[in-house]
């Protein structure tokens, strides 16, 4: 068991965003969060990388535990050395070069040697297929080229699970291909991914397994290809069939 | 460079200002006695030679002999308070006919304007901290640090003495410097220090030495067109020197006779 | 013009400026020094929100603002000594313009610092890297970017107020220039040329920091 989550909670200004989610995640799970907007996706990933503190609920990740609410500042660090993230808005650091920002992590984070840095940073951008810019500032790169950088910065920690927020939901139409074909790939490696996302044909072909989430709870959960082949609930045709019908119009 | 240049331009078009004031057809008496009023440059704040009395009334040595000389001059006084700094330039540039302000005569002044004779000779003294006993005289001076303001005449004196001058800009912070054991000394005004005395009996300093200080004369503009009006304020000078004005006057006003040289 | 005026311009032109570069420029230098680094402590304090001594900045800050330098001067060198504590004059300029600018040029960093986005900081903390770490490779490289402009002029502003310690009885340019009008009485002509030595300095450092913000116009620009 990669990652447990148990009862998450977490109010804000008195609705109540996430009212007790519970799931579980495998190695090499690939698992797309899916639903309405507001539904709590973006707040639940957050608060699994302690990015917003949760009310309550706990986590075990790789048989590390911690409690979303009362982590320490140590514990906290513990578990973000296993994990990564990747936003929505790919938050580069602007004033470093593609080659600095994945190996700033490593370096002033780890306290890594530079010259071991920079070469797991150049392999993890030759993977992502931005080797040729590693002297571009992130002022200089696409969307979609930020966004690979991103992913190269997030993989060169090593993590045993990377989170993605909405990783494509910024991106003009014709960028959101490079992205996607890099996270396929990652996950065609095994890595272990909980994507937050709206694109479906990411969600039906590459993940393995879906949470519906809804009103702060999850509906409907399972492996892809039965959640999307035969959904359960009423919410989630309904959600599915709007997503048609947005597709075709 | 460009920017530079233009201010170099601007500043020397300034320049012309300083060129000599308005020049005149008749004499600067002549123009008084038509105008009927003698515009007198005064500090007003200056214990006792010009200041307020209780009943905010302008009043003191100067106030009452200037107000003599433009009477013996058949005209009113005018009397214009204004800071130290413009007192001076303001004659100078014929904003005012007088300085009735304790002027002391200094070589340098002279260069610029002319000065009538002396009407008193002040004192100076040397003032330090109560407790200090290593300073008895201006000959203890040497290498030591005293407080004047800028337009103080005693500080040039304090530094040829050998002596360094902190400067602040009143003569209670002179005093303040001295009680805060920031300098050691002040050359400054018998009177001055007397009136500062008499309003802060607290201060903790003492006076250890007292000499012969500037004389005291008025000034006015020099030039052709001011001979005639020095030649009338000398009389009148010595009018009031020979009727025993001056010294009643330095008498009410400093407890004792200045107008004597020593 | 004539002789005379001009010969004392000549005269005291070395004078003064031989004052304005032996103290106007280190009394600048060295409160602009202590100016930056309370800015930047205060900033850092205010942004990360350290309970218990962002209260004493924003007080700090209060104080600072809402007097007239004139009187923190006066305060700080005729009325601490009654306290005990005499600093000599230079010191006490030094300090109190330090301190003064300090509290403005805090509120810059700290509005170039809360300009970085929030963004970046979480990215940060995610790679692991702590606050002071954040701070050092991110934050500040960026906030600096965008208080350069403001901070110079502060320098600026800092090099004419020395002025005031003057009335402190620091012995500077403008105070020279009192002096030697003192005696010769040639206020337009001494002060104008003071004044423009002020301006000489003040337009020497605006061209560096011209210089400077087209330095650090942005990453990946043609100019980095």
């Amino acid at each position: 068991m990669m990652l447990e989550v148990r009862d998450v909670r977490k109010n804000f200004d008195g609705l109540q965003v996430l009212d007790g989610i519970s799931f579980d995640v495998e190695k090499s799970d690939v698992v797309a969060i899916l639903g309405p907007s507001g539904s709590g996706k973006t707040t639940l990933l957050r608060c699994l990388n302690f990015l917003e503190k949760a009310d309550a609920g706990r986590i075990v990740l790789d048989g590390r535990q911690a409690d979303l609410n009362r982590a320490t500042k140590a514990e906290i660090a513990a578990l973000r050395r296993k994990t990564a993230f990747v936003f929505q808005n790919f938050n580069l650091f602007l004033n470093k070069t593609v080659l600095d920002n994945v190996t700033l992590g490593l370096t002033a984070g780890a306290g890594m040697k530079k010259t071991e840095a920079r070469e797991i940073a150049v392999e993890m951008l030759e993977k992502v297929g931005m080797a040729d810019k590693i002297a571009s500032y992130p002022s200089q790169l696409s969307g979609g080229q930020q966004q690979r950088v991103a992913i190269a910065r997030a993989l060169a920690s090593r993590p045993e699970i990377i989170f993605f927020d909405e990783p494509t939901s910024a991106l003009d139409p014709e960028l959101i291909g490079e992205v996607l074909t890099v996270m396929r790939r990652l996950a065609e490696e095994g890595m272990t991914m909980l994507v937050v996302t709206h694109e479906m044909s990411f969600a039906r072909n590459v993940s393995s397994k879906v949470l519906f989430l809804e009103g702060g709870r999850i509906t409907e959960s399972g492996p892809s290809k039965e959640f999307f082949s035969n959904p359960k609930e009423e919410r989630t045709k309904a959600f599915l069939r709007s997503i048609e019908y947005s597709k075709e119009s | 460079m460009k920017k530079a240049f233009v201010i170099l331009l601007v500043s020397l078009c300034l320049l012309p200002l300083f060129a000599a004031g308005s020049k005149e057809e008749s004499t600067a008496l002549d123009t008084i006695k038509t105008r009927g009023t003698l515009r007198i440059a005064t500090e007003g704040n200056w214990t006792p030679w010009t200041y307020h009395d209780a009943a905010d009334r302008l009043t003191g040595f100067d106030v009452e002999l200037g107000a003599l000389l433009a009477e013996s001059l058949g005209v009113k006084p005018e009397f214009n308070e204004v800071p130290w700094e413009s007192i001076l330039v303001g004659v100078e540039q014929n904003v005012f006919d007088i300085a009735c302000n304790g002027v002391g005569y200094t070589a340098e002044r002279a260069e610029k304007f002319y000065f009538s004779d002396p009407y008193l000779y002040t004192e100076a003294v040397l003032v330090v901290r109560n407790d200090n006993d290593a300073i008895k005289s201006l000959d203890d001076l040497k290498g030591r640090k005293t407080s004047n303001s800028p337009n103080s005449t005693y500080a040039q004196l304090a530094e040829n003495l050998g002596a360094s001058v902190d400067y602040v800009d009143t003569l209670g912070e002179t005093m303040m410097m001295i009680e805060q054991g920031r300098v050691d000394a002040t050359i400054n005004a018998k009177g001055s220090v007397e009136s500062y005395l008499a309003e802060h009996p607290e201060a903790r300093i003492k006076v250890v030495q007292t000499f012969p200080g500037e004389p005291v004369c008025y000034p006015i503009r020099k030039g052709e067109q001011t001979d005639s009006l020095l030649e009338a304020i000398n009389s009148f000078l010595a009018q009031a020197r020979a009727d025993g004005t001056l010294t009643n006057l330095s008498v009410k006003y400093f407890g004792t006779d200045l107008s004597k040289a020593e | 013009m004539n002789e005379r005026l001009w010969s004392i311009l000549v005269e005291s032109f070395p004078k003064l400026l031989g004052y304005g570069i032996r103290v106007t420029v280190p009394l600048t230098v060295f409160s602009f020094s202590i100016a930056l680094a309370v800015a930047l402590l205060v900033a850092l304090i205010q942004y990360a929100k350290v309970r218990g001594l962002q209260q004493i900045c924003r007080f700090y800050i209060w104080i600072t603002r809402g007097t007239p330098l004139l009187v923190q001067l006066y305060i700080v060198f005729f009325g601490l000594p009654s306290l005990g504590i005499k600093l000599p004059a230079f010191t006490a300029a030094m300090l109190v313009l330090g301190f003064n600018e300090g509290a403005y040029m805090s509120e810059t960093i700290r509005g170039a610092l809360e300009g970085v986005s929030r963004g970046q900081i979480e990215a940060g903390y995610c790679v692991g890297l702590t606050f002071p770490k954040i701070m050092w490779h991110i934050a500040l490289p960026q906030a600096f970017r965008t208080a350069f402009p403001a901070l110079g002029n502060s320098m600026i502003s800092m090099l004419k107020e020395t002025s005031m310690a003057a009335t402190i009885s620091v012995m500077e340019m403008f105070r020279q220039a009192q002096v030697i009008n003192g005696r010769v009485y040639e206020s337009l002509g001494l002060y104008l040329e003071v004044a423009l030595i002020y301006l000489l300095f003040c337009t020497f450092l605006t061209f560096l920091q011209r210089r400077g913000e087209k330095r650090l116009s942005g990453y990946g620009g043609k100019n980095s």
